[in-house]
């Protein structure tokens, strides 16, 4: 007789606990993602940047929201040697941290070698995710399509940028030009026109460090129709020396070295960002998160004078930048489930909106913040006019492809920047830089056995 | 050998052994593999890495430009390092502040001195084109150029060494004897000729063994260039430890970065004895 | 002296212009870096530099309300402390020897040290990170002030074995005429004739260790972070903060500069007895 009442507890038991995931799809009450039922401890690296700030203010609403979650260190570390610093960790057996914020130049490489955990089959599982409260569909498809490595997404999207033409409507309108360049030869006479020497007619990066010429470069690049690769990721012979090439090379350096705001040659980011401020120079193409400093009236010169446009194209059509940066899940973490829960939190529609307001965060990666009045109304510049270029450049122009992201992408842009920096300086033609170039770029990718001659 | 130099001498070897002897082993081991930064595997190469490294124009440029901005700097470091000292030594009334106010650039860290100079070199920011503004001169783009940003950085390092130089040779004057200079002056000698006869020679060793300290960390100078202007415009600016850093963590061939190493620290030696040998040979090293 | 009313005024003022020229020169750029932790960002940038102005403490304010800044800046101390009493303890007495031993290989010896310094240090991370994991030495201050004694225990030696050497050696011999033991001769009549280059050597060391960068940015991860590591996050790549970085920067100078007035002022008060002494 006790047997019969064991056997029917135990059935019963059982039935209670498989019973949520049977209903499948369609769940009425509060979503079957199993929280982890012991406390555990995450550690958490993020990278210093535009996105992702301010996050240990904000903890107080994940804890409440998981209480057997503590999140023990939240540290931001300094983006210079971020990489190196990640992967020393990473090659260590990787426990030091739980959740790392994955940049988009090493990313394929961390993927690929086994440290950082396959997104995919979480996002699927019910028992991780709950689909309709995650919305998957809600990130931008550009980044997801940037995250991809091998069909795989090991990352989701934190920061997601493009560059935009930043151009003062008070010298346009002195000048009278009636509309902002829509092609790169358009661009350089509009620049002779606008050009003094104390308020330079454009600015760019020109330097050779990473994230520095080789962020805005590429744009011209391909709209002249040249490559760094011959046909990402099928065939990877390098031919950053094509005749395209050389071309998109020489107007670049053409532009800054006549029409370039002083110290434009050698500018990285902070370079540019702070001539901007000081109302250096007359046009800008550069990422638009920066836009927050240019508008502030406590640091900027040119608060409230800055318009913007598209970013040129040329012969081979427009090709404007794109960059993303991901939150990954260490192989090596111990608490997986507690990691996954807090990269759902942080990339969470609330979570970013609150970023985009009390944070200024412009580099958002959800459909739905992006399109959030309370968003639009905030960032209001020029009457909306950003935002408008923005919608349009992300939705129609952008491809998710723009620089050949593989495990060997740090070398390849070292050596194209070093090619850039020695024709802006003036120390080599076009030709023989970029022959150079290709040279050791052949090198790279035939080391690193993409082909064998 | 005395029993008290044993108690001396070994706490200090074994601990540069162990803290620098050893790693320094395992660089000159690996800088005959082909490891790479985080790779299981490595290979045994033997010479190969050193033949690559003598066909490798961008070290050789790395050797020119490691060499033209140790030099410079260190004779700006070592000529204002000692004027400062000795203008700071003699007893006036603005001596002592001297003495605080001069020592201020080592205070900062490098990084911010890097950060700093590279702010005041800038073209768009009141710095030193400003300055040069007042007396008519149209200050260049400083880091567009390669000579230019050479001078940026030589001018950047000198003025945070100058102190250290000055730590140094001030503490050497103070404890010069002032028998011999107060006899010179009975002698009827003006004070250049004491200074250089008399107070120089009996610096000699204190001068000698600084210079040639800041010296070698001249030549290892790294986190200024890597702040101020990334090894450009091109290779312009680009020393020894930059390239090795570059090789080593940028492109992850640690084999390749130990040979670079191993040639550096054997160049630093090699310009290290002979300025001991010089230093022998003028009398001012025992 | 025997010089000419002229020629002592003609060298007072030049001396005084030369004094003045190197004050601007090394004081300027520093002086900015405040003016800029002290001003809005278009007030610390603005063409021509104004002179007067109201200062702001924002940036102040906000580096303190980082979390964590203490800590940082607690770090940094002991590391720095540490590291530098270790070295001057071991390194001193080893350059005694060093200096007035008289036993085969001792310039090899002398050499050698010089030569642990000769290898950029970049290099050096790899082999102690893997170690210091294993060896759970990891993100933890005593193993970050082990890594600065490889360099500060050469820069001790090397700088003391030239304040010895300048040391004649009859008071050697005098004391050992009076019966005393080479370690009594040692610690109480030789270490206070060089106090001074020892308080030098320590400056140097501290300030050295203070401004360390690469180590710490490597070796740390959370508890161990040292304010120059903190220092670097608010020059983020996207979004530079040059109040708070000059702010941080000012903060981080104030306890070396104290440091180094105060032993200034314990440098003077010595020379002063020496001088009177000697």
């Amino acid at each position: 007789m006790k047997k019969v009442f064991l056997l029917l507890g135990i059935i019963s038991l059982s039935l209670l606990a498989i019973s949520p995931c049977w209903s499948g799809g369609q769940q009425s009450g509060p979503a079957a993602v199993e929280e982890p039922a012991e406390p555990s401890e995450i550690n958490v690296l993020l990278m210093a940047s535009a996105a992702g700030t301010g996050l240990n203010d904000m903890l107080a609403d994940f804890e409440s929201k998981h209480p057997l979650i503590k999140v023990k260190e939240l540290t931001y570390a300094p983006a210079a040697d971020y990489d190196t610093k990640v992967e020393l960790e990473l090659a260590a057996g990787g426990g030091a941290y739980d959740v790392i914020w994955a940049t988009g130049r090493s990313y394929s490489r961390w993927a690929l070698s086994g440290w950082i955990v396959e997104i995919g089959p979480i996002i699927k599982d019910p028992k991780w995710t709950d689909a309709a409260s995650f919305n998957f569909e809600d990130f931008l498809g550009g980044s997801l399509r940037f995250l991809d490595v091998e069909g795989k997404l090991y990352a989701l999207p934190i920061l997601n940028t493009t560059q935009v033409m930043f151009y003062r409507g008070d010298i346009f309108e002195k000048f009278g030009i009636a509309k902002p360049p829509d092609t790169w030869d358009e661009l350089m006479e509009v620049a002779k026109k606008i050009h003094t020497p104390e308020v330079g007619a454009i600015g760019m990066r020109g330097s050779r460090v990473r994230g520095g010429v080789m962020w805005p470069f590429p744009q011209v690049l391909y709209g002249y129709g040249g490559r760094i690769v011959k046909d990402f990721p099928k065939d990877m012979h390098p031919v950053f020396d094509s005749p395209e090439a050389i071309e998109a090379a020489e107007y670049y350096a053409e532009l800054l070295q006549k029409y370039g705001y002083k110290g434009t040659l050698s500018a990285q980011y902070k370079d540019v960002s702070l001539a901007m401020q000081q109302g250096k120079m007359a046009i800008l193409i550069d990422g638009y998160p920066g836009v927050g400093p240019y508008e502030d009236p406590e640091k900027s010169t040119v608060a409230g004078k800055l318009r913007f446009h598209y970013v040129p194209g040329g012969p081979a059509g427009r090709w404007p930048a794109f960059g993303a940066h991901g939150l990954a899940i260490t192989t090596g973490s111990q608490n997986k489930q507690a990691s996954w829960e807090f990269v759902k939190w942080t990339l969470s529609t609330e979570r970013q909106l609150r970023a985009g307001l009390e944070k200024n965060e412009m580099a958002l990666t959800r459909k739905s913040v992006l399109i959030h009045p309370e968003y639009l109304k905030k960032f209001n510049y020029a009457d909306g006019e950003l935002m408008r270029v923005l919608a349009e450049q992300f939705d129609k122009q952008v491809r998710s492809f723009y620089r050949p992201m593989t495990a060997e992408w740090g070398e390849v842009e070292d050596a194209t920047a070093l090619a850039m920096s020695k024709v802006l300086a003036g120390e080599q033609s076009a030709a023989s830089a970029l022959k150079e170039a290709n040279k050791e770029l052949y090198e790279i990718y035939k080391e690193a056995g993409y082909y064998k001659e | 050998m005395r029993r008290i130099d044993y108690l001396f001498l070994i706490p200090a070897l074994v601990v540069l052994v162990a803290l620098v002897a050893l790693p320094l082993g395992q660089v000159f081991a690996q800088s005959f593999t082909n490891t790479k930064l985080l790779a299981a595997s490595k290979q045994f190469v033997g010479f190969a890495n050193y033949l690559k490294l003598i066909q490798d124009k961008r070290f050789w440029n790395s050797v020119t430009v490691t060499l033209l901005l140790a030099s410079i700097s260190l004779v700006l470091q070592v000529s204002v390092g000692l004027g400062l000292a000795i203008v700071v030594q003699k007893d006036f009334v603005l001596s002592r502040l001297g003495r605080s106010l001069f020592v201020v650039p080592i205070v900062l860290p490098p990084v911010v001195v890097a950060i700093v100079w590279r702010l005041l070199f800038s073209s768009v920011l009141p710095g030193i084109n400003y300055f040069l503004s007042l007396v008519g001169i149209d200050g260049p783009a400083w880091f567009d150029h390669g000579w230019s940003a050479r001078f940026a950085i030589i001018i950047a390092h000198a003025w945070y060494c100058v102190p250290y130089v000055m730590l140094m040779l001030l503490a050497g004057l103070e404890s010069l004897p002032l028998e011999p200079v107060s006899a010179a002056y009975v002698d009827g000698a003006n004070g250049w000729q004491i200074f250089v006869f008399i107070t120089l020679p009996m610096l000699k060793p204190v001068l000698i063994f600084t210079t040639i300290y800041r010296a070698v960390q001249a030549l290892k100078i790294f986190g200024l260039v890597y702040i101020m202007t990334g090894g450009g415009p091109g290779v312009s600016t680009e020393p020894m430890s930059y390239h090795i850093w570059r090789v080593g963590f940028a492109a992850y061939k640690v084999g390749y970065a130990s040979t670079i190493a191993v040639m550096m620290f054997f160049l630093i030696l090699v310009i290290v004895l002979g300025m001991g040998w010089y230093g022998r040979r003028t009398g001012a090293i025992r | 002296m025997y010089q000419t009313k002229l020629h002592r005024a003609v060298s007072w003022s030049a001396l005084t212009i030369i004094f003045l020229i190197a004050l601007v020169v090394f004081i300027y750029p520093v002086y900015w870096l405040m003016t800029i932790s002290l001003k809005t960002l278009i007030e610390a940038f603005r063409t021509p530099p104004s002179l007067i102005f109201i200062p702001t403490f924002r940036h102040y304010v906000r580096l303190f309300a980082q979390e964590k800044f203490l800590l940082y800046f607690l770090n940094s101390i002991i590391m720095s402390l540490g590291a530098t009493l270790v070295a001057l303890l071991v390194g001193v007495p080893a350059a005694y020897s060093l200096s007035r031993g008289t036993f085969r290989g001792k310039n090899a010896l002398l050499f050698a040290i010089l030569a642990t310094q000769m290898a950029p240090p970049i290099l050096f991370i790899i082999p102690y990170f893997t170690v210091y994991v294993r060896i759970k030495l990891i993100d933890t201050r005593l193993g970050m002030i082990i890594i600065y004694l490889s360099f500060t225990l050469a820069l001790v030696i090397w700088s003391m074995r030239a304040f010895f050497d300048d040391i004649p050696g009859e008071l050697e011999d005098a004391a050992k005429i009076d019966g005393a033991s080479d370690f009594q001769t040692f610690a109480r009549i030789i270490v206070p004739l060089v106090a001074a280059g020892a308080v030098a050597a320590g400056i140097t060391s501290i300030i050295l260790c203070w401004n360390q960068f690469v180590f710490p940015l490597i070796l740390t991860r959370h508890r161990a972070v040292t304010a120059t590591v903190a220092l670097m996050k608010f020059l983020a790549a996207e979004a530079e903060d040059w109040g708070l970085m000059a702010s941080g920067s000012i903060v981080l100078t104030l306890p070396v500069l104290f440091f180094s007035v105060l032993i200034r002022k314990f440098l003077t008060r010595g020379l002063i007895a020496g001088a009177l002494k000697g």
